[in-house]
């Protein structure tokens, strides 16, 4: 089966179609023999019986009259057919009476057949074969007038049947080999018909396996199913085609684009690398595992570590000829073994004097790989830079000191003679109101009272002036219950003043001292004093006040500096307003916060400031007033920088007024004076031992 | 057409064979002349011509028996009544009588009349003229006296002819078979 399954497909359909052939014709002309031998059979049994019917009645006459030469002449006849090879009439008792024998027949088809065969064939039989011994034996009675006289006996040749046979067995042989012959040739043909475009096929397929020409096309020779399976290849291979032109171009796109992004990787890594030689750091960058993945020349540079040893890039090697340069060799050793922290930060002291700082960088790679930049800066002339400015600000420190203690007297003095102002104005109210007391009144009415003592009734009923008495006893009480209100205001006020005078000399006594008095202050409250305080100036030089205060928290902070500040900044609205020269003079005064900041604004329309003196109100020494010392705003501005807060101004120009403002922060900040902020020094994570990383100190 | 060999058997079965035999004891020894073998031998052939003639009036009377008459004189002795004794033709029985007077001859269906009754034969055969009866005789002018069959001895052997005019008279068919049995008649060309 195997062997059949793997002939080539032609002879596969040649030897099936033969097959097929040779079993129908097998199975026809062997139906056409079985037919034939049964039919034929049956034509001679009826021949057969034919023949004897005649010749029985036509010898039964002279069996009766016992003729024998007139049955001999009636057996005779059989001799038309030559293939009864003998005949034989019996009597009715079973002698032989008449007998035919051609000589022609063979001994053994000539023999008198044996009694008892006679007896036991009779004809036609239903049941038994005639057909014995190559021959058709058939016994048939003879009657006359209905009654059996003898019996004849009849024997006939197959040989006809069996040429009949062979004939036909040639016949349908020579028709099977020629059916065969013409049906080998048709298939050969119809074959080759059916089989040609798939071998074609076959052979397109081979040849586009082979060679990879896709543009090979298979040729369609019908619209059967091959040529569907071929219209199917060819498509197919149109598909691949036009992919493979495709993919192709896609390639040639691929690579373009490929070299382009090479091109540019390679002048970002050109100056990557040239930026990383260029930077003053030396950098070291490790993988996960601690490996080197580069370094930049300054690294090798800064350490002096050989070529050689470079170019072998071992870490370990390296760590270890690094840690020999260090200070203290056995603690950098212990650092390096541990785990990398993001930000990690120290101060390496090298044998040869020179301070590194040692910065570590996390880095994750897009493939969640975590490796470290090591920076090392070589902060050497830094330290040292900073160790001399420390010196010079000790120097300076002390020498400003003294300087400041001068200005502190000068801001005191200035300050208890502002209050003293104050202190005089109040002075003078009390002396005016007490020069101004209508106790003369008094004394003239208790002098009337005295005078009329005795119709002192009469008099306050009758007289005029007794009547207006009591009216006018009541007006001057109440006269002078607000002089003793007013003068006790004033007294009021000229005691805070004096309290105010020893807060100041008590301030500057602190100075030195450096602290102050923290209190929780509600600022519309420190507002409104301040303007008492300057309630003189205001009222003689006749300006207006405004009043605007948001609702503000209360804020901690040393009262009298803020106080100080304001009284500071009202008085010299007052003075800017009345210097302007114009009517209407009005200071606006602000209280808002943010949440985070108030500010407390005071808004004049005096003279204004030009633009190059804003830059300018501020400096020590700084004053437009005739009598003024240039302390004040100074002072002020240097006192909010203390309380965390700012003293700024503005100002259109001449003429158009002027805005300072009070910026305050609401949390409380420590009130204790800081030095200058050092920006050249961030605060990463100071090496305790290093004395050198606390500059603020 | 049934087969009569199974199923025959006791007396008539004997007879028959002793009756064929005795025929071929007389053909065998027919030189011997015995009349009594050679009566023998005609009994049978009497009975057998019964068999391929045709009595038109007997086919409408199936059992009328055929009566085959003796003429006076009876050579037969008792051959002739044991030869059909027992035995019918298509249905008919078969009797054996002596006839005496040419008149009651009429009656018969097959009447014998021996060698011996030459002269009486005018006189018969004008009485039998147009009756159904197959005259049988053995002289050798009985045919030409108007007898039908005539019995010879030829080559030894027991023949007969036929008188085919005379059996058309008497409104008899003889069959095809026994005509072409029948010996040609002396006299006739």
């Amino acid at each position: 089966m195997n062997t059949l399954r793997d002939l080539p497909v032609t002879r596969k359909l040649t030897i099936i179609a033969a097959l097929t052939n040779a079993v129908a014709l097998v199975l026809t002309c062997g139906t056409i023999i079985a037919f034939d031998i049964i039919s034929s059979r049956k034509a001679m049994i009826r021949n057969a019986l034919s023949i004897g019917t005649m010749i029985a009645e036509n010898s039964a006459a002279a069996l009766a009259f016992r003729d024998k030469e007139a049955a001999a002449v009636t057996l005779g006849s059989l001799s038309v057919d030559d293939q009864v090879t003998a005949a034989f009439i019996y009597d009715a008792d079973g002698r032989l009476f008449a007998s035919y024998q051609p000589p022609t027949s063979s001994p053994k088809a000539r023999k008198i057949p044996p009694p008892e065969s006679i007896r036991m064939s009779s004809f036609p039989s239903t049941t038994g074969n005639p057909f014995t011994r190559g021959f058709l034996e058939t016994s048939l009675g003879i009657h006359a007038a209905g009654e059996r006289i003898g019996t004849l006996y009849l024997r006939r040749d197959m040989k006809e049947l069996r040429e009949n046979l062979i004939h036909l067995g040639y016949m349908v042989a020579s028709v099977m080999l020629a059916a065969s012959v013409v049906a080998f040739i048709l298939s050969r043909r119809l074959l080759a018909m059916v089989v040609k475009p798939v071998i074609d096929l076959e052979g397109t397929i081979r040849a586009v396996a082979s060679r990879k020409d896709f543009s090979l096309r298979a040729t369609k020779q019908g619209e059967d199913e091959v040529g569907r399976l071929i219209d199917g290849f060819n498509e197919m291979l149109g598909e691949i085609q036009s992919r493979d032109r495709e993919l192709e171009t896609a390639r040639d796109e691929l690579e373009a684009r490929v070299e382009v992004r090479t091109a540019e990787l390679a002048r970002s890594l050109e100056v990557l690398h040239a930026t990383l030689d260029a930077t003053a750091d030396g950098i070291l960058a490790l993988n996960r595992d601690g490996e080197i993945n580069c370094f930049n020349a300054r690294y090798a540079s800064m350490w002096g570590i050989p070529d050689d040893m470079l170019a072998r890039g071992k870490r370990d090697e390296l760590l270890a000829f690094v840690a020999t340069r260090v200070a203290d060799e056995r603690a950098y050793l212990e650092r390096a073994a541990q785990p990398w922290r993001d930000g990690e930060f120290h101060l390496v002291q090298l044998k040869d004097g020179r301070v590194f700082e040692r910065y570590i960088h996390l880095r994750a790679n897009p493939g969640g790989e975590v490796g470290a930049v090591i920076n090392f800066r070589d902060i050497t002339d830094r330290v040292r830079a900073d160790s001399e400015l420390k010196l010079a600000s000790k120097q300076l420190l002390e020498t400003s000191h003294r300087a400041g203690m001068a200005e502190v007297a000068t801001s005191v003095l200035h300050n208890v003679g502002n209050v003293l102002n104050s202190v005089n104005v109040s002075c003078a109210v009390v002396s005016d109101r007490v020069a101004r007391s209508r106790v003369a009144s008094v004394a003239r009415t208790a002098t009337l009272i005295a005078d009329h003592s005795a119709d002192l009734p009469a008099f306050l009923t009758t007289h005029p002036t007794g009547q207006n008495l009591p009216g006018f006893l009541s007006k001057l009480a109440s006269a002078l219950a607000a002089d003793q209100a007013e003068a006790l205001r004033e007294l009021q006020l000229l005691h805070k003043n004096l309290d105010h005078i020893k807060e100041i000399v008590a301030m500057q006594q602190s100075y030195a001292k450096v602290s102050g008095v923290l209190e929780t202050v509600d600022l519309a409250e420190l507002i409104g004093d301040s303007l008492r305080m300057n309630e003189g100036t205001l009222r003689h030089r006749g300006v207006t006040v405004v009043q605007d205060f948001q609702d503000v928290p209360q804020i901690t902070l040393e009262r009298h500096k803020a106080l100080q500040i304001m009284v500071n900044l009202i008085r010299n609205a007052s003075h800017a307003c009345a210097d302007s020269g114009r009517q209407e003079r009005q200071i606006a005064i602000g209280l808002t916060s943010d949440g985070e900041w108030i500010e407390m604004t005071v808004k004049d329309n005096g003279t204004g400031i030009s633009r190059e003196n804003l830059d300018r109100v501020f400096a020590h020494g700084f004053t437009t007033k005739r009598n003024g010392h240039g302390f004040g705003l100074h002072n002020g501005a240097l006192a909010a920088h203390e309380m965390g807060g700012s003293l700024t101004v503005r100002s259109d120009g001449p003429g158009t007024g002027a805005t300072f403002t009070l910026r305050l922060p609401l949390a409380a900040r420590c009130g204790i004076p800081t030095a200058p902020h050092s920006p050249q020094n961030p605060s990463p994570q100071h090496d305790p031992s290093d004395p050198a990383s606390h500059p603020g100190g | 057409m049934s087969d009569p060999f199974p199923t025959r058997c006791g007396a008539g079965r004997w007879i028959s064979r002793l009756a064929t035999a005795a025929a071929c004891a007389i053909v065998a020894t027919a030189h011997a002349a015995e009349p009594s073998r050679e009566y023998e031998l005609k009994a049978a052939f009497l009975y057998n011509f019964a068999k391929f003639v045709e009595w038109p009036e007997l086919a409408a009377q199936p059992n009328q028996p055929i009566t085959i008459g003796v003429y006076r004189n009876n050579p037969f002795g008792n051959a002739l009544v044991q030869a059909v004794a027992g035995r019918k033709i298509l249905g008919h029985p078969v009797v054996v009588k002596q006839i005496h007077h040419a008149a009651a001859a009429r009656g018969v269906q097959v009447l014998f009349v021996s060698a011996a009754l030459d002269p009486a034969l005018p006189e018969l055969l004008q009485a039998l003229k147009n009756a159904p009866v197959l005259t049988v005789g053995e002289s050798a002018t009985f045919a030409s006296k108007g007898g039908i069959i005539t019995f010879l001895l030829k080559d030894d052997s027991l023949r007969f002819s036929i008188n085919a005019p005379a059996a058309h008279q008497s409104g008899l068919k003889i069959s095809s078979q026994l005509q072409k049995l029948a010996t040609q008649p002396a006299g006739k060309p």
